[in-house]
């Protein structure tokens, strides 16, 4: 069954999946310095110090999204340590342990082959390809985020306008 | 280039120009009234109907007597309908190329009992049914499904679709869609499906299923549309708190 994706909810599968049971594998997870790439989407300087965490995400004991984000250390100091300790979801540390709110962002949803690594670790022929930054204060970047989805997993909806 | 020290009716010109390409006006959407323009810019109207008579015989808007001014064309964009502001937006990479369609069928039926609920509407009204394949340079990219009730759009058997905006003739009927309710999800595509969009059976498409309001918030159009993966990105725009 499809999970439904809205404009005002985070990009996680742990807040997304509602009843259903949810499972994740931490597979990476340590501070390291920013690269161009990462530099350019969160608006830092290069080599920032950032924490890099991908997960393994498990519905219903299927892996179903492979889940990558980079989020600013300056502005999560001591992320990595309670994410061990407090908890294992993003989006609650980011809302309770550091008092975010009001975020803003853009996505980029876009379907995409993968690696044969990433086939080995989630097994499908395409995924779909969430792409995107959360800010604070509507103008800081704090997460930027790269997950990838089994291809049916979520429908992704708006209301525009009006 | 265009700044402080232009001319009003340029700036105000600009102005329009860019939230035409944006999207925020979109194709067959009114924009605002020049009493309206020139009340809330503080500008003389004698300066908005400057800006929008450019605009006019640039081919980018057209008047109608007694109705407004409305968008007729977005320059380096190809008009595929929902988004362009708000929750979710589409990105098309068709830059620079050349927009066409091929219409697959159209015809005038009776409401089925989903599109009537859906429309809230007697069993007996009457729809169009309109299917298109969109193409940029002569490869498609995009099929369209979209269903409107004929009792708002009477004369649409008229109309050669393969040349004309369905969005443009709804604005020239009164009833411009300017908000969606969109949803967008991956789908293998069926061998008829894969056939039109010159893709392999089963290969993921996106299908964005969306339903079009005009501005007195009635339902004027329910649509299935399904997107080539590789032409088309999709943008959601986050607002969480």
């Amino acid at each position: 069954m499809s999970i439904i994706r809205t404009d005002q909810q985070f990009p996680f599968l742990s807040q997304l999946a509602g009843r259903q049971r949810t499972h994740s594998r931490t597979l990476h997870l340590e501070m390291i310095e920013s690269n161009r790439e990462i530099s350019q989407f969160l608006k830092l300087p290069i080599a920032t110090p950032v924490y890099y965490l991908r997960c393994l995400c498990l519905l219903d004991e299927v892996p179903s999204v492979l889940e990558r984000c980079w989020i600013v250390q300056k502005l999560a100091p001591g992320f990595a340590a309670r994410y061990n300790q407090e908890s294992s979801d993003v989006c609650d540390l980011l809302k309770h342990a550091y008092s975010f709110s009001f975020f803003h962002g853009e996505e980029e949803i876009s379907i995409v082959a993968p690696s044969p690594e990433e086939q080995v670790l989630l097994p499908s022929q395409e995924y779909v390809r969430m792409q995107g930054v959360l800010l604070v204060n509507e103008t800081t970047p704090v997460v930027y985020y790269d997950h990838l989805a089994l291809p049916e997993l979520y429908v992704f909806s708006a209301r525009e306008g009006g | 280039m265009v700044d402080y020290h232009s001319p009003m009716y340029l700036q105000l010109r600009e102005t329009i120009l860019e939230k035409i390409k944006s999207g925020v006006y979109l194709p067959g959407q009114a924009i605002p009234s020049e009493r309206e323009m020139a009340s809330f810019y503080g500008v003389n109207r004698m300066t908005v109907k400057h800006a929008v008579s450019t605009l006019v015989e640039e081919g980018l808007l057209y008047r109608i007597h007694g109705s407004g001014t409305f968008v007729k064309a977005v320059p380096g964009k190809i008009d595929v309908g929902a988004g362009g502001f708000g929750g979710l937006s589409i990105g098309i990479r068709a830059a620079g190329m050349i927009p066409q369609s091929k219409v697959l069928y159209l015809h005038r039926q009776p409401a089925s009992p989903e599109i009537a609920a859906l429309f809230s509407c007697d069993p007996q009204e009457m729809f169009y049914h309109l299917g298109r394949v969109r193409q940029a340079d002569s490869h498609p990219f995009s099929v369209q499904y979209a269903v409107f009730p004929a009792a708002y759009f009477p004369g649409a058997l008229e109309i050669d679709f393969s040349k004309a905006s369905l969005y443009e003739f709804m604005g020239q009927m009164g009833r411009a869609p300017v908000a969606f309710k969109d949803s967008v999800q991956a789908v293998a595509a069926c061998p008829k499906l894969a056939k039109l969009l010159e893709l392999s059976p089963g290969q993921i498409v996106f299908q964005c299923d969306y339903l079009s309001y005009d501005k007195d918030n009635c339902l004027v159009e329910q649509n299935r549309s399904f997107f080539r993966p590789d032409k088309v990105t999709f943008k959601l725009h986050l607002h969480i708190e």
